[in-house]
This record gives structure tokens, C-alpha cells and sequence, in this order.
């Protein structure tokens, strides 16, 4: 017997059924009736880039590298894409439109017309056309194809995003590939801030911010078909464009004017610690990094270049002794006629100084002054104040190549070598180590970190790098007796070059004979200018340092490093708002 | 004895219509296949015949050993050699001459196991023997679900095989708490499928849902699909002049519909559409002059399986399912599905008979 509630049951079963076929049509007459896919209204930035990954990966989902900026937002370093078209011969050849193909590729493209049409008829499988094109030409090319009638029936007169890759698929039907090639890295500034940006070569080893963030700039890719990738994050840098500019401009006059080996100089935020410019000159353009011949243009030696500081790093022995409240600023000290033997060493000034006051012995930058002061503090105190500072440390920012710091401990010198030592020999440093022992001064004794990078941006979340101060290295009024002192170097003594009318300056010079590993000794005629200033020496807003290495010129730091800062700090007093 | 009239419209008109669409459809997606497919077609045709020939009552003793067949059939792919391995998973039996789907089998094989379940559990009146026999219905259902996700990988046929004995069951109209018991289980394979798939099958469906929900674009073929749809409007580019069809994975088979909506428009669709109805409407027709439970039992899961396996594959189409495997019937390419479904047809014609006959 066949049961009626079992009838009744199945036909609930097949009225289920029934109404999803109801709800089929419904959607068939959105989507056939009123042709509302309900994918145009869809944000469809993903699925863009899925897309455009399937065209151009041939499926592996690679992320997109990272940009770099500078903390003014200009663009350093960015990725373009660009795209490789050939041509299939025996298909063209045999194209209804053939004419039509050849016309848009004879407009759009600077190729020889007779070559390719020879080509043509001999049905070559691989006609280049182009390899290197940009997008914007392609999207000619594309638009051109689909106005002289070149494309399948289904495409309007104009195409969207998603119907790009059909399009595409259908040129390769008929023989024509547009392809995408490997990412190219570009730098839209060129030569600006190019040992910071740094390169990668092909094998993927380079230098500056590019290989020192290479993992973080890159992403990380997806092997999974529904991944998307992670998408490499930008970073900001702390340079400024425009002092960039500024520092590059002023330092290849310099290397114009006095033709050393090299020019390098550093701007450093005091109360922040940002670096707002590095430069070095001989540059190069990161775009043809390997084009350069001499590669020691790549180097950024402001940070790589390891040297004997000089009398710039007086700063030290000066502010230690004023710590230890050994000194005073009325202090008179007697100078010996500019020579002192110490445990068997000459020192020599390089003018008769008598009897100097404290102040007189940094204007005049004399040797024996500061070789007395460091006798009474010591090797072990002398020492401490070094490392205090930041001389010992191997990485004081995040870049590579940076070269390892030259401090021996006390225990290990030579009796002599406290005299050496306090004028600022027996020790190696780099620009930018140096630089900031005079921010610490400038920023009322604290020591802050150096940053090359301001923030980071990553899937919209951005990190913000914020100041760290690493210890107080000096107290407020030691560090403003310092000031004083320095102030006084740039209005009466050596660097009396960069003297200007309403702003005070405080910096010190330095002009250090370089040790010639080859010769085992030092040459009188071989040497490295330093100058480190600040201003408003009260209120500091920038410390800039210049280093001069071996100038052809003859003289001393004053003549040729000077006025490298003068020509920096002129522009930076009109572009920052200084006083 | 003189030929048995049919009711309502002949089920050799609907194979007629079914047949012309698919030689249409197949031929225009995948022109390659169209011998192969017409090979099978005859095939079919021979198989109904031969199938609307059997005494369905006969054939209903043998359902149990019959299904166990195809359960160790649908093991066999695993046996090296007899597998092939398709897109990651291993679907198809090498039988030499014809590649054999045998989930396909197992749809048949189960739809007859579970009418001669519960069409003996309700005959007879003891009810311990009813308890052992639904309680052994749902273990082997569940069983050969259980089977098709491991061996092949295949979510969506697990669980449309597995809603066979939710809907005997439903229309059996035993017990409403054993029915939450169904459900339960149903739930107990959807998490063991999540617990056990990839990512991959994960994100298809949670690509779906976000497609939904309006927060993201539909996956590619989705995509596709609806683009093509839409090209197609009320009627048609013209039939050959679809362009999507070269970009659409699986167009002979999984969005063969979509490609028809293209090439010959909504209105095509909906011929097509009505024909499935219509057999329903015939199904229904039959069970009403149906004098046996059995009977009724089997019609109504035959028409289930044709009818929401369609409305699934449409489904798919327009963007209503996550993507799944399952076949147009009657209409893609695939011939165990045809054979099987057609095989079905003939059963059904067999049971038609026996009414007509009985009527008279």
C-alpha cells in the first residue's frame, strides 16, 4: 500500500527543489535580463591584482617590492613593471586583420617596417617588437588594436580591467604576446640619497637601505592559488629631500674647488637623533649602478670610511675634563712655545702658542694645550668619556658596509699614547660617529640613536620610529660651557669661515695626517679635513659634518672643510627658519 | 502483452530532447570529445533499453550485495594502477576500454539499497527488525559518504549522496528525533571535511561566502561564468559564438550551462529548465498512480537525485554554491554520469511499466 503522509513528505521534498530553481531564474533574468553581474560595484582591487598575477606570473603569486620615500614623502625608490611583445609570424601572416595588426604595431611602435615584414612572410615564430615597453604604451598599443577592429566580438569599444586578461589571451590566439617581464627597479630621484637607498644587483646582494631591508621591502610570496601574497612594506626615511639636495650641491663644489679623493658629509637632527642627510661625493645613479667604473663611488664612506679624527675629537678630551670639573673657563695654560715631550713623545703645535686660555687653546686648536688637559684627567678617565660618547660602538645605524670602531682599551697603551690619543690619534672612527659625539653636546648631553628610517608602512599599519636616548653623557652646564667654547672657535679661530652675522655657530675643525698602511707612516702631505658644527649653537636644530679626504689642495680643514658647512648651513638657514 | 502506454510525457521524449542538448552543448565547448561522447550516448541508450527491461521488484533483493559492489569498486581506485589521479584526486577506475567513475555508480547503487531498506522496514511489522534496518541504512550511507571524502577528495558528492538518506528518511516519515540524529551526522562530516581538507578547499568555500556577503570579487571561474551569462542576454550570442568558453575551466562539464546561457541565451536556459520540471512533474504523476511504498520510495530519490543535482550545478553557475564537481545530468560531458543517469531512467521506465500494467 502506497501511504499518503509519505506522498505528502516528497512532494515538500520536490517543492524545495522547485523553489530553487525559482531563485535560479530569479538570478539568470539579474544577470541575462538586466545584464547586472554584480561585479563592476564590487571593489575590485584584489581581485585585480589576482588577476594581473595570473597574467603575469604564470600563476606564482610574487609580492610587490616595497617603495622607498624620504621623510618628505618624495619617492626614492619604486618597482615598475615593463613588458616584452613579440610576434608570431605564421599566424599574422594568415590573420584576417593582418593589415590592420600591422598599421597599429607601424604606429605605435619605431621599428624597421621592411625587417618585420620580411619576417612576417617568412612566418618566423618570434618577431620582437619590443622589450623593455612601459605600461602606458601598451594601453596605446591595446586601445589602437581594439579601435581598428582587432578583437573578439564580445569587447565594446572600450575594455575593463577584467577583460584585459581575455584580451590578451585572445592576441596570443592570433599572435601577438604582450608579455610582463621581471619587475624593474626604479629611482625616480637618480642620484639623490643613492648611497643611502643603496642597489640590489641581479643575484640580489647590494648595499644601503635596499639590502639592509631587503626581507621586509620584499614580501613574502604565496605558492597557495587563493593567497594572496604579503606585499613587501614601504619605508621613510629620515632624509629630507631638500637638505639632501642642499648637502650633494655644496659638497661637489667642495670636490670641484679643492679635488680630493672624496667628499662626505652628514646632517643629524640633535634632539632626535634622525639623519637628515648623508652624502657622499663621487656618487653614482642607483639606476646604472653597474655602469660605474670606479667602485669606490658605491661606498657611502660617511659611514664605511674609517679614519684618525684629529683634532675634532678634542670635543672629547675637552668635555671630560670639564666634567670631572678639572678645568675651568678662565683657566690659563701654558702652551711651551707650541711643543711638549710626553713619556718620549713630540707633539707640536703648529704655531709658538705661550701662555693660551682655555678658550685659545681650541681657537687656535693647539696640541699641547689638549695634551695637558687629557694628562690631568688620565688614560682611564680619557677612555671612559670616549666610550661614553659613542666611539666603541661597531653599529651606531641601521646600514651595512658600516665600518667597525678603532679603540683600544687603556690598559693596552703605550704610555705616550694618552697624548696621541687626546688630539685624537691611536683611534679610528667614521663621519657619523663623530658627528653625533656633536649632537651630544648640542643636545645638552644626551646621546641619542641615529635613525635612517622615520617610519615604516606595511598593509596600511604604520610604525612610527620614535627618538631613543641612549644614555646623558654630559651635565646641561657642561654641556653649555662646551658650547661656549666651540662658539668661540667659529667667532675667533679656526673656522672663522662660517661666521655669520645674526646666527652663532658652534663647531671645531680638524686636520688629521693620514697613516699609510703601505708606507707604515704617516705623510705630511696626505691628510683628512673634519669639521663638525652646529647652530643655533643654543638651540640647536641641526649638526652637520664634513670630512674631506686628502685634498689637493694644501692648507688645513679651515680652508677647505669650512667652507663646504658654510654653503650648507647658508641654504639650511633659509629652508629651516633659523634665526 | 501490448506496449505499455506512459503517463504524461514519454520518457523517451524527454531522453530525446536531454540527448540533442548535450551533443549541442558538448560540441560546441569541447569539439575533441564530441566522438567519444557520442559513443557513449549510444551506449546510454542500449543501457535504458536493457535497464527498463528489469523487474524492479526482482532487482530490489539483491540491493545490499549490489551497493557493496560499488562500495569496493569506489576503493579500487586506490589499488596502484587502477587509479587515476585527476586535479589532485583520484576519481576515475581504468577498465581498459572506458574510464569508470564509480561515485557515480554508488549515487544508483544507494538510492536502491536505501528503498529496499526502508521499504522492508515498514512491510514488516517487527519492530526491532525496523530499528536494526534504518540504524544499518544510515551506516552505510554514511559509509560510502565517508569513503568518497577520504578516496576522493569529493566534499560535494559526499554530501549530496549522504542527503539520499536524509530525504528517505525525511519522507519516511519514521521519527522526527532520528531525523536530528541525520543531522547531527551531517554536521559531524562537515567539520571532519574541515578538519581534513587543505586550505585550498577551505578557501573556495570562503571565497564564496565573501562573494556573498558583497565584500569581495567571485573567484575567476565564478567570474567568468557570470560574465559570460550576462553576454548572452535573452538570446544568445549564436550558437559556436561563445567566447568565454576557452576561458572557462571545466566548460564541457561543470559550467556547461553557462556556456549554453551564452551561446543561446535565457530563453535556451529556460527550455532546459523545464525539462527537468517537466520530468519532475512526471515523476510525481507516476508515484500518484503508484500502488507500493517501494515504488514511491525509489521515484521520489530518482527524481531527487536528477532534479537537485541539476539545480546544484546551476546553482554553481550564478554564483548560489561554492564550486563543486557535479555534473548537469543528462547534459555535460562525462559518461559514467550519463550512463548511470540514463541506466536510473530506465529503472524508472521499468517501474512505470509495472503501474501502467497494474492500472489496467
Amino acid at each position: 500500500m502506497r501511504s499518503k503522509q509519505k506522498f505528502k513528505y516528497g512532494l515538500i521534498i520536490y517543492g524545495l527543489i522547485i523553489s530553487f530553481y525559482l531563485i535560479i531564474i530569479f538570478r539568470l533574468i539579474h544577470i541575462q535580463v538586466f545584464g547586472d553581474t554584480e561585479i563592476s560595484k564590487v571593489d575590485g582591487k584584489i581581485y585585480k591584482q589576482v588577476i594581473e598575477n595570473e597574467l603575469n606570473t604564470n600563476r606564482i603569486f610574487k609580492p610587490i617590492r616595497g617603495n622607498i620615500y624620504t621623510r618628505n614623502n618624495k619617492l626614492l625608490a619604486t618597482t615598475v613593471y615593463r613588458y616584452k611583445i613579440f610576434i608570431d609570424g605564421s599566424k599574422i601572416k594568415n590573420s584576417d586583420d593582418k593589415h590592420e595588426i600591422m598599421n597599429v604595431l607601424f604606429n605605435n611602435f619605431k621599428i624597421d617596417q621592411q625587417k618585420i615584414r620580411n619576417k612576417i612572410k617568412r612566418e618566423d615564430k618570434y618577431i620582437i617588437i619590443g622589450r623593455r615597453v612601459r605600461d602606458k604604451k601598451i594601453k596605446d598599443f591595446l586601445k589602437n588594436l581594439i579601435a581598428n577592429g582587432v578583437k573578439p566580438s564580445f569587447i565594446k569599444n572600450e575594455i575593463d580591467e577584467s577583460e584585459l586578461i581575455i584580451f590578451q589571451k585572445y592576441l596570443k590566439k592570433i599572435g601577438i604576446h604582450c608579455n610582463k617581464n621581471d619587475p624593474v627597479r626604479v629611482y625616480p630621484m637618480g642620484k639623490l640619497g643613492s648611497h643611502v637607498v643603496g642597489y640590489l644587483n641581479y643575484a640580489g646582494q647590494g648595499i644601503g637601505i635596499e639590502a639592509e631591508f631587503d626581507e621586509f621591502l620584499e614580501g613574502e610570496k604565496s605558492s597557495d592559488l587563493n593567497d594572496l601574497p604579503l606585499d613587501g612594506g614601504d619605508i621613510y626615511l629620515t632624509i629630507d629631500s631638500n637638505i639632501q639636495y642642499f648637502v650633494e650641491k655644496a659638497i661637489k663644489k667642495g670636490y670641484k674647488n679643492y679635488q680630493p679623493n672624496a667628499v662626505s658629509a652628514v646632517v643629524l637632527n640633535p634632539k632626535t637623533g634622525d639623519i637628515l642627510s648623508m652624502a657622499n661625493y663621487p656618487t653614482y645613479d642607483p639606476n646604472y649602478f653597474y655602469r660605474v667604473k670606479d667602485s669606490s663611488s658605491l661606498i657611502n664612506k660617511a659611514i664605511a670610511h674609517s679614519f684618525e679624527p684629529g683634532s675634532t675629537f678634542k670635543l672629547v678630551t675637552l668635555s671630560g675634563a670639564f666634567e670631572e670639573k678639572l678645568i675651568s673657563k678662565n683657566m690659563q695654560i701654558d702652551c711651551n712655545n707650541g711643543v711638549i715631550k710626553y713619556e718620549g713623545e713630540t707633539i707640536r703645535d703648529t704655531l709658538n702658542n705661550k701662555i693660551l686660555s682655555l678658550s685659545e687653546v681650541f681657537e687656535k686648536s693647539s696640541n699641547v694645550g689638549a695634551v695637558k688637559i687629557a694628562d690631568m684627567m688620565g688614560k682611564e678617565d680619557l677612555y671612559y668619556y670616549t666610550k661614553l660618547f659613542g666611539f666603541t660602538e661597531n653599529k651606531t645605524v641601521a646600514l651595512s658596509n658600516e665600518s667597525k670602531a678603532y679603540v683600544r682599551s687603556p690598559d693596552k697603551w703605550a704610555p705616550s699614547e694618552l697624548a696621541n690619543f687626546s688630539i685624537g690619534y691611536g683611534l679610528a672612527t667614521n663621519l657619523l660617529r663623530l658627528t653625533n659625539s656633536y649632537a651630544v653636546v648640542a643636545n645638552s648631553g644626551k646621546l641619542m640613536e641615529t635613525h635612517i628610517i622615520s617610519k615604516i608602512k606595511r598593509n596600511n599599519k604604520v610604525s612610527e620610529i620614535s627618538p631613543l636616548e641612549i644614555r646623558r653623557v654630559l651635565d646641561k652646564e657642561t654641556a653649555k660651557k662646551v658650547t661656549d667654547i666651540l662658539v668661540n672657535v667659529v667667532d675667533n679661530g679656526s673656522a672663522y669661515r662660517t661666521r655669520m652675522k645674526n646666527l652663532k655657530i658652534a663647531g671645531k675643525t680638524g686636520t688629521a695626517i693620514v697613516f699609510n698602511r703601505k708606507e707604515q707612516k704617516y705623510k705630511k702631505d696626505e691628510y683628512i679635513g673634519t669639521f663638525v658644527g652646529y647652530f643655533p649653537a643654543y638651540n640647536p636644530k641641526y649638526v652637520i659634518g664634513i670630512m674631506v679626504n686628502k685634498p689637493k689642495t694644501k692648507g688645513y680643514a679651515s680652508k677647505f672643510a669650512v667652507p663646504i658647512f658654510k654653503e650648507i648651513a647658508d641654504d639650511l638657514v633659509v629652508y629651516g627658519g633659523v634665526e | 502483452m501490448k506496449k505499455s502506454r506512459a503517463i504524461f510525457i514519454d520518457f523517451s521524449i524527454f531522453i530525446f530532447f536531454f540527448i540533442m542538448i548535450s551533443i549541442l552543448a558538448v560540441w560546441t565547448t569541447n569539439y575533441n570529445y564530441i566522438l567519444k561522447h557520442i559513443l557513449g550516448l549510444i551506449l546510454a541508450i542500449f543501457l535504458y533499453y536493457l535497464f527498463s527491461k528489469i523487474n524492479f521488484q526482482y532487482l530490489l533483493k539483491f540491493t545490499f550485495p549490489l551497493h557493496i559492489v560499488s562500495v569496493i569498486l569506489l576503493s579500487m581506485v586506490l589499488i596502484p594502477g587502477m587509479g587515476i589521479t585527476v586535479n589532485g584526486a583520484k576519481r576515475w577506475l581504468d577498465l581498459g576500454i572506458i574510464n569508470f567513475q564509480p561515485s557515480e555508480l554508488a549515487k544508483l547503487t544507494l538510492i536502491l539499497y536505501l528503498t529496499s531498506v526502508f521499504y522492508s522496514s515498514i512491510k514488516r511489522k517487527n519492530s526491532r527488525r525496523n530499528i536494526y534496518n534504518s540504524r544499518k541504512a544510515f551506516f552505510v550511507s554514511f559509509i560510502t559518504a565517508f569513503l568518497i571524502l577520504i578516496i576522493q577528495r569529493d566534499f560535494s558528492t559526499a554530501a549530496f549522496i549522504f542527503s539520499f538518506y536524509l530525504v528517505v528518511y525525511f519522507i519516511a516519515n519514521e521519527n522526527a528525533v532520528k531525523l536530528l540524529w541525520g543531522g547531527a551526522s551531517m554536521v559531524i562530516l562537515v567539520i571532519f571535511f574541515i578538519l581534513n581538507s587543505n586550505s585550498y578547499r577551505f578557501q573556495r568555500i570562503k571565497s564564496w561566502i565573501d562573494y556573498l556577503a558583497g565584500n569581495t570579487e567571485p573567484v575567476l571561474q565564478l567570474k567568468y561564468s557570470l560574465l559570460s551569462l550576462s553576454l548572452g542576454g535573452k538570446f544568445g550570442v549564436g550558437y559556436g559564438g561563445g567566447e568565454y568558453k576557452e576561458y572557462l575551466p571545466a566548460s564541457h562539464t561543470d559550467f556547461i550551462f553557462s556556456v549554453m546561457g551564452e551561446e543561446l541565451g535565457f530563453v535556451f536556459l529556460l527550455f532546459i529548465m523545464s525539462l527537468y520540471v517537466l520530468l519532475m512533474y512526471k515523476i510525481i504523476r507516476i508515484i500518484k498512480k503508484s500502488s507500493y511504498d517501494y515504488e514511491l520510495y525509489f521515484l521520489f530519490l530518482g527524481g531527487y537525485l536528477i532534479t537537485a543535482q541539476a539545480a546544484i550545478n546551476m546553482g554553481v553557475t550564478v554564483g548560489l554554491f561554492p564550486i563543486t564537481g557535479l555534473t548537469l545530468p543528462f547534459i555535460s560531458y562525462g559518461r559514467t554520469s550519463f550512463l548511470i543517469f540514463m541506466a536510473l531512467m530506465g529503472l524508472m521506465r521499468s517501474v512505470e511499466k509495472e503501474i501502467v500494467r497494474r492500472s489496467f
